[in-house]
């Protein structure tokens, strides 16, 4: 069975730069009767199972790892790893006792000898799951509210979550690697048995060219005034990338918190009696 | 039997006696033989084992020498390499040699082949013409980066072995380019 790893779309190769070093990469194979396990100790790169076709039936032999005489129906001296299979219609020369090749006349036509198996060619690469990035922890994104703190009750209170893909350098299956975090959900969670999950992480009103107050696809509406804590996550994909090598996909996803808010929500005579628009310009309605 | 002596002299010289007495009334005498059928019109001018095996050594050493040299010069003129592997080859072989640069990595010393047994000659294609086995010894190869240090990985044995195939070019000088060198796990070899 195959016993090495090849780069994509090129022959099986150890670089130079690689044997010099002795870091070739190491395959080891366990072989069952309709599927092999093969097992790498560094990361390859990916590629598809190839199979070749069995050996054809060849012009020549070459003398000395045969090791019977044609057509004599035993297999020849196996080479390890070599597998042959008997090819009825092969023709094989006819050696002589001293090696060389008989052609006298007539040439007794031999049918049937023994052909190598091509093996079949699998490349390899790391399965990788988020379960494999203890080393790695993507940065948290953080939760923002408007207004800031409180907020009318019957009126939506906009929050947002702010976050960007990032990548960190650690040890990935113990090689040197990067490995980058891309948002792909958000979860709010505002305190009185309600929660939202989607992939819109939301924004400032103004960001959004709306007024304040306005409803807002990540906003929600308070019913009953009181202190609220606001709680959101941000779920995260993740690829990887060994020594400048491709990015390749993590199977799974993270889940990481951001900060919380506290909010008072009130009625809107409540807030109104409390402030004026002179002494809180900001306040609603002015 | 007497065709045979005549055609083969040079070879069969040596063992011409034994032989005439082991053949006789083994092979029925007739007229004379056809002469040896020349190869077709597509398969490389090897005329035996012997010739495929020395050619493809002889690349093979090519590609080890010139490796080494241009990793002892700092990736310097890696050009040098093309005469001896496919492109393919090459562009692997190049990003390695780029690799060792990059992080102020130079090769010392010289990897030699220390065996080399043919696997397989098929000259009626050009790709993988020849398949082989090589013992390569690095006993003498170090790589140090700038501080001086080794960076040759602790577990390196002085010697390994490779499953080697050649492509057929009638434009080099040996006739053949390294198609792929992997690493064989066998025995039997070093």
């Amino acid at each position: 069975m195959p016993s090495y790893v090849s780069p994509p779309d090129t022959p099986g190769l150890c670089p130079r730069a690689l044997a010099s070093t002795g870091k070739c990469p190491k395959v080891t194979t366990e072989t069952h009767s309709d599927s092999v396990d093969v097992r790498a100790t560094q990361p390859g790169t990916l590629g598809t199972p190839e199979t070749r076709e069995k050996g054809s039936r060849p012009d020549r032999q070459t003398s000395g790892n045969l090791g019977a005489a044609p057509g004599a129906g035993t297999s020849p001296t196996d080479e390890a790893d070599q597998l042959w299979e008997w090819d009825p219609d092969a023709y094989v020369p006819t050696v002589l006792p001293d090696g060389t090749e008989y052609t006298g006349d007539p040439i007794p036509v031999t049918r049937g000898g023994w052909v190598p198996i091509e093996p079949t060619i699998y490349s390899v690469e790391p399965y990788v799951t988020v379960d494999d990035l203890a080393n790695f922890r993507p940065t948290a994104g953080t939760l923002h509210m408007e207004p800031d703190g409180w907020t009318v009750v019957g009126l939506t209170t906009n929050f947002w979550i702010y976050v960007a893909a990032n990548t960190h350098n650690g040890e990935l299956l113990d090689s040197p690697a990067s490995v980058r975090f891309t948002p792909v959900s958000y979860t709010f969670s505002y305190g009185d048995s309600s929660s939202r999950s989607g992939t819109d992480a939301g924004d400032t009103w103004s960001s959004q060219r709306l007024g304040e107050f306005d409803p807002a696809p990540t906003g929600h509406i308070f019913t009953e005034s009181g202190t609220y804590n606001i709680a959101a996550s941000v779920e995260y994909s993740a690829e990887y990338q060994f020594d400048g090598g491709p990015w390749r996909p993590v199977v799974g996803t993270v889940r990481i918190p951001t900060n919380t808010l506290s909010v008072v929500a009130a009625r809107a005579s409540t807030v109104l009696v409390d402030e004026n628009c002179i002494t809180a310009p900001d306040g609603p309605g002015c | 039997m007497q065709s045979i002596l005549r055609r083969r002299t040079a070879t069969l010289f040596a063992v011409t006696a034994a032989l005439a007495v082991v053949m006789c009334g083994c092979v029925p005498t007739g007229p004379e033989p056809s002469s040896t059928p020349s190869p077709s019109a597509s398969s490389p001018p090897f005329a035996s084992d012997e010739e495929v095996l020395a050619a493809a050594r002889a690349t093979y050493d090519g590609y080890l020498s010139t490796s080494d040299a241009i990793m002892s010069e700092g990736g310097a003129h890696s050009e040098r390499l093309d005469e001896f592997v496919t492109q393919e080859v090459a562009i692997v072989e190049k990003e390695g040699f780029n690799a060792l640069a990059t992080q102020g990595q130079v090769l010392r010393g010289r990897s030699s082949i220390e065996s080399m047994v043919l696997q397989s000659y098929s000259p009626n294609s050009d790709a993988d013409v020849v398949a082989a086995y090589v013992c390569v010894d690095v006993g003498d190869v170090d790589v140090v980066d700038q501080d001086g240090s080794s960076v040759v990985d602790d577990m390196r044995s002085d010697q390994s072995t490779f499953q080697a195939t050649f492509d057929f070019d009638a434009t080099t000088a040996t006739r053949l380019r390294v198609a792929s060198n992997s690493v064989w796990s066998g025995e039997g070899v070093c």
